[in-house]
C-alpha cells in the first residue's frame, strides 16, 4: 500500500513540477546577490512611481567608493561621487540648481555649485549605517541610497516574499497574464527568478486587527534575470490597480466582497499603516573588469550640510516630480513573447 | 572613549565561543602581538598600547597574541583602537561559522557586512563608535573609530592596504 502511495505521490509531483525544495530556489538567488554585491559593475536605474520619476547611471568600484548621475526628465541634473569619507556633487543643469534652494552652502561651496562646478567634503559621505528603507516603505527616499543598494534589495524583497522560485513555463500556477515581465531566452543562459507575492488577506483579522496591515510586499511583482552567477537585471511593479483580486472585485461589483472594497478604499486614500504607491523600478547591471571611481579634478573643497539639507527638502516637495511621458517598458514582455 | 573598554572587548575573543566545544583545546599563554603598522596614518599617531594587565592569565583558545594600538591626534585626543588578534593553528578563520561567533560579540547592532578593497568587512556601531572587523588568514582585525572622528572610511582603507600582520 505504501509503495502505491509513493508512486502516487510521485506521478502527482511529476506533473505539478513542484517537488524541488522549496528554499532551494532562494538560496541560488541569495548566492547570486551576494556573488553581485562584491563585484565592480556599473548599472542604471530607473524609478516611476506617482510623485516621483528618475534615473541614476552608476559605477560602484566597492561599497565605499561609487560615482552616480541622477538624470529627470531625461536630462543629467546631477554628479554623486562618494569615495570613502568624501563626497564630491556637481550639478550639471542651471534649472534644477535653482530649484533646491536660493543659497546652497557658504559663499564658495554657494559660487562653485551654481556654476556647475565640483565641490568636494571630505568628510561628507552618507553615512554607512542608518535607516536605509523607511520603516515598511519601499525606499529610503534618497535616489542615490536606493540606486546603491539596487541588488541588496533583492534581499530584502525576498525576506517578504511568500516564495522565491526559477521561473518555468512549465510551472502549472504561472498565470502569463498576471506576469508584466520579459522571458528569459530559451537557449537557457539567462535564468529568471520571481519572488512571488503574499497573499491579500481575507478577513481583517489578518490586517489591522492582527498582526499587522497590509504593504507593498502584496502587489510587489519582483523578477531578477541571471546569468552565470551574476545578476543582470532586477525588474519590479508595485501594481495595486493591476491585483487580479481587486480586477475581480471590480467586476463583480463592490458589493460582491465588502471586505476588499473596504481594503481597496483604504489602500486608495492611504489610510493603510504604511502608504502603498504604485512603483516601478528596473536595475540594469554591468560588470566590467574594472570600475574605478575617480576624485574629480578642479573642484573647490567645503561642507555640503547645506546642500544636503535643501536636496532632501526639495526631494520631498516634489523635486523628481515626473515632467512628460515616463518610458517604462524597459523589462516588459512585449505582444508577441505573450 | 577608554582603551580599557576596548581592552575587555577584546578579552572576548578569547571565549570558547565557536568551533567544536566538546573538543580538548589546549591553552596557551597569549603574547604580544608582532604587527608590522607605521608610525602615523592620516595624521594621527599610533600608539602600541600596553595590555599585558588585561592579557596576563587568560588563556587563549584561538590565539597565539593580541596586539592593541590606539591612533591619537598630536594632542593625544584618541580617535580609535586596533586591535590585531593573529590565530593559532586551531582557529578556523576561513569558516563562516568561526568567523561569526566572533562577530557577534562586538558592537550592539546587526553587523552590516561591505566589501571593501576586496575584502569582507563587518560594520557594527557601539557607544558613540563604530566598529570594524574584518579577517585574513593569519588573524582578525578590529578598529573601533569614534563617533565624531570624520575620516573612519579612509582609515579603514589605509589599514586594510596595510596587511598588519604579514
Amino acid at each position: 500500500m505504501k509503495r502505491v502511495l509513493a508512486v502516487l505521490l510521485a506521478v502527482v509531483c511529476l506533473s505539478a513540477g513542484a517537488c524541488s525544495d522549496p528554499d532551494e530556489d532562494a538560496d541560488e538567488l541569495r548566492s547570486f546577490v551576494r556573488t553581485s554585491e562584491r563585484q565592480p559593475r556599473t548599472f542604471t536605474y530607473t524609478v516611476a512611481e506617482e510623485d516621483r520619476a528618475y534615473s541614476v547611471r552608476a559605477t560602484i568600484e566597492d561599497e565605499l567608493r561609487h560615482s552616480m548621475v541622477l538624470s529627470h526628465g531625461g536630462r543629467p541634473v546631477m554628479d554623486y561621487v562618494v569615495r570613502d569619507d568624501a563626497l564630491a556633487i556637481r550639478l550639471r543643469d542651471t534649472a534644477f540648481a535653482q530649484r533646491l534652494a536660493n543659497v546652497l552652502g557658504d559663499p564658495v561651496v554657494d559660487a562653485a555649485l551654481k556654476q556647475g562646478r565640483w565641490v568636494v567634503d571630505p568628510g561628507g559621505a552618507p553615512p554607512l549605517i542608518g535607516s536605509d528603507v523607511r520603516a515598511g516603505q519601499e525606499t529610503s527616499g534618497d535616489p542615490f541610497r536606493d540606486a546603491r543598494d539596487a541588488i541588496r534589495s533583492v534581499e530584502q524583497a525576498m525576506g517578504s516574499a511568500r516564495l522565491v522560485r526559477e521561473f518555468t513555463l512549465e510551472d502549472i500556477e504561472y498565470r502569463p497574464i498576471l506576469d508584466p515581465w520579459r522571458y528569459p531566452p530559451k537557449d537557457g543562459r539567462e535564468r529568471r527568478y520571481d519572488l512571488l507575492r503574499p497573499r491579500l488577506p481575507t478577513s481583517e483579522a489578518a490586517t489591522i486587527q492582527g498582526s499587522g496591515d497590509i504593504g507593498a510586499s502584496q502587489f510587489r511583482k519582483t523578477s531578477v534575470f541571471v546569468t552565470g552567477t551574476q545578476i543582470r537585471q532586477i525588474c519590479s511593479l508595485v501594481d495595486v490597480r493591476g491585483h487580479e483580486e481587486f480586477l475581480e472585485l471590480r467586476r463583480r461589483g463592490l458589493d460582491s466582497n465588502p471586505f476588499l472594497a473596504q481594503l481597496l478604499k483604504r489602500i486608495e486614500e492611504g489610510e493603510t499603516a504604511v502608504p502603498i504607491e504604485e512603483r516601478y523600478a528596473v536595475a540594469e547591471l554591468e560588470y566590467p573588469k574594472e570600475a574605478a571611481v575617480a576624485a574629480p579634478s578642479d573642484a573647490a573643497t567645503g561642507r555640503l550640510e547645506a546642500f544636503k539639507t535643501a536636496f532632501q527638502t526639495a526631494l520631498e516637495g516634489g523635486l523628481l516630480r515626473p515632467t512628460g511621458r515616463i518610458d517604462t517598458t524597459n523589462c516588459r514582455r512585449t505582444t508577441s513573447e505573450s | 572613549m577608554r582603551l580599557r573598554a576596548f581592552a575587555a572587548c577584546a578579552l572576548l575573543l578569547f571565549l570558547p565561543a565557536c568551533g567544536n566545544e566538546s573538543e580538548a583545546v589546549p591553552r596557551r599563554a597569549v603574547s604580544k602581538a608582532v604587527v608590522s603598522l607605521p608610525s602615523q596614518v592620516l595624521g594621527l599617531k599610533i600608539v602600541e598600547e600596553n595590555v599585558a594587565g588585561e592579557v596576563r592569565g587568560v588563556s587563549g583558545t584561538y590565539l597565539d597574541s593580541l596586539g592593541l594600538f590606539s591612533f591619537r591626534e598630536e594632542d593625544d585626543l584618541l580617535r580609535g583602537t586596533l586591535q590585531v588578534g593573529r590565530f593559532n593553528e586551531v582557529a578556523e578563520p576561513e569558516r563562516k561559522r568561526f568567523r561569526d561567533a566572533i562577530i557577534a560579540q562586538l558592537g550592539s547592532t546587526v553587523p552590516l557586512q561591505l566589501y571593501v578593497g576586496g575584502r569582507d568587512v563587518w560594520l557594527t556601531s557601539g557607544t558613540e563608535q563604530s566598529i570594524f572587523t574584518w579577517f585574513d588568514p593569519k588573524g582578525f582585525y578590529v578598529l573601533s573609530v569614534r563617533s565624531d572622528y570624520s575620516f573612519p572610511r579612509t582609515l579603514l582603507r589605509k589599514l586594510l592596504e596595510a596587511e598588519p600582520l604579514r
